[in-house]
Order: structure tokens, then sequence, then C-alpha cells
């Protein structure tokens, strides 16, 4: 019942895993390039996540970003480098400094969402089978 | 400049009828208990065909606040039972870049 027939995924040329994959009745989780490990290291971390989560809501330069956060300038600058690696965050020089925002077309970016909404959907269904059920009572 | 075209498809068999399955997926009191309106960007759909498919915005609750758009499509299998197509198309890379006014605040990212 409900059970998943096709699971298809374009994914960018500029990724890894580019091309589509087809599965017929088979897990869901097939195409997880390996960058997704990068992603959850980056984000494993408190301080990381905290910076990504403010990048998240607008870009910052390193000194806006330390405000509030009580790590040192060399430390910030450590947590971003890794932040970019994972194809989360992308930097841009503006002026004398140096902006970080989240990178929309970012491999860690894209990356996780996939992973997290090819997990969310079938969790939709079981709840809307759920549903169905209850609604011929 | 971007691209955005990561999409998701996910084709289900459902053991209701289409005009049932239907019901569950366009009624918002329906809908919201298998697709809670917070993970929606607005509870009204983008577009609909009446039994067929549905279209809503769908926005991230929390950072990275990633917007994007689902369809639902419902199709006769025979025997009582409907596929269900979903199909989910990330769509935030070209939104942010708009800066549009009439969403959540803390939305807008690189200025």
């Amino acid at each position: 019942m409900g059970r998943l027939r096709n699971c298809i995924e374009t994914r960018l040329s500029h990724g890894r895993a580019e091309e589509k994959g087809l599965a017929n009745q088979i897990s869901v989780r097939l195409y997880i390039p390996m960058t997704y490990d990068e992603v959850f290291k980056a984000l494993a971390d408190p301080t990381r996540r905290a910076i990504f989560e403010k990048l998240a809501v607008h870009g910052r330069n390193a000194k806006q970003l330390r405000e509030g956060l009580g790590v040192s300038q060399p430390a910030v600058s450590q947590h971003l480098a890794a932040l970019r690696s994972a194809g989360l965050v992308r930097e841009r020089k503006e002026g004398r400094f140096v902006h970080y925002e989240v990178d929309p077309d970012g491999i860690g970016f894209l990356g996780a969402w996939l992973q997290k909404y090819r997990a969310y959907w079938p969790a939709r269904m079981d709840d809307l089978n759920a549903l169905l059920k209850d609604m011929d009572q | 400049m971007t691209k955005a075209n990561e999409t998701i498809v996910q084709e289900y068999e459902v053991d209701a009828p289409p005009d049932k399955l239907w019901r569950a997926v366009s009624i918002t009191e329906y809908r919201e208990q298998w697709l809670p309106s917070g993970d929606l960007d607005g509870a009204e759909p983008l577009s609909l065909d009446e039994g067929r498919s549905v279209r809503y915005a769908m926005q991230e609750p929390e950072p990275p606040f990633r917007r994007s758009e689902v369809t639902f499509e419902i199709e006769p299998i025979g025997a009582g039972r409907s596929l269900f197509r979903i199909t989910h198309r990330l769509t935030a890379g070209i939104e942010m870049r708009a800066a549009n006014s009439n969403t959540r605040p803390g939305i807008r990212m690189a200025a």
C-alpha cells in the first residue's frame, strides 16, 4: 500500500552523480554523493551550524559573523573554510571585506535539500495512507 | 546564473480511488493531516487541475529557508487504486535573487 513505485531524480550537470536515476520499488537512498558526508560533518559542529544559520538569514563578513558567537577570528576562518569546501557557503570580495553567503548553487546546499526531501515524502505518504484509512470509517 | 533544477520525482501506488485521494490532497482540513501548512509557503495552491493535479509552493520553516514547488498528480490505475506522483522542484536559487517582499521575514538571503 502506497509503496514507492518510482524514484527519479535529475541532478545538476555540475554535480557528481548526474543524470537520472530510476529505481523500481527500491529504496530511495540510492544516490547519495560522497559530498553529503562532508556536508553533515560540516554542520555537525554546533559553532559551524550557528555560522551557517546566520548566513542563511543574510550574508555577512567575518567580523559581523563573530558578533555574538564568542569565537576567535582564526576559528571563524577555519569554520568558513570548512563550510566552503562542503559547498554550503561562498565568498565574495566587497571593498576591504570578504562577504560570505550561503551558496544556492553549491553542491552542499542542493545535496542537503535532496537528502532531506527524499526522506520527507515517504514519511508524508505514511500519514496520507493513515488519513485515507480514517476517511473510510 | 543558477539552474536550480534539482528535482525529486516519486510515484506511489495508493490503495484509494482517485476521487477519494483527490479529497485528501485538495481539501485543506484533510491535507493538513499529512502535509502541514507550516511546510508550505501559503496554504493556497499555486495551480489546480480539478481531480488531477495540484501545485503548492513550499518553503523550509528553518534556515536556509529553501523554496521549492511540489506538484501532486493523481491517475487511476484500476481496482480502486491510484497512482500518486510527487514532483518536487527546488526553486530557491531563483527566488533568493528575486528578493521579493511578500514573504515571511528572514527568508531573503543574499541582498
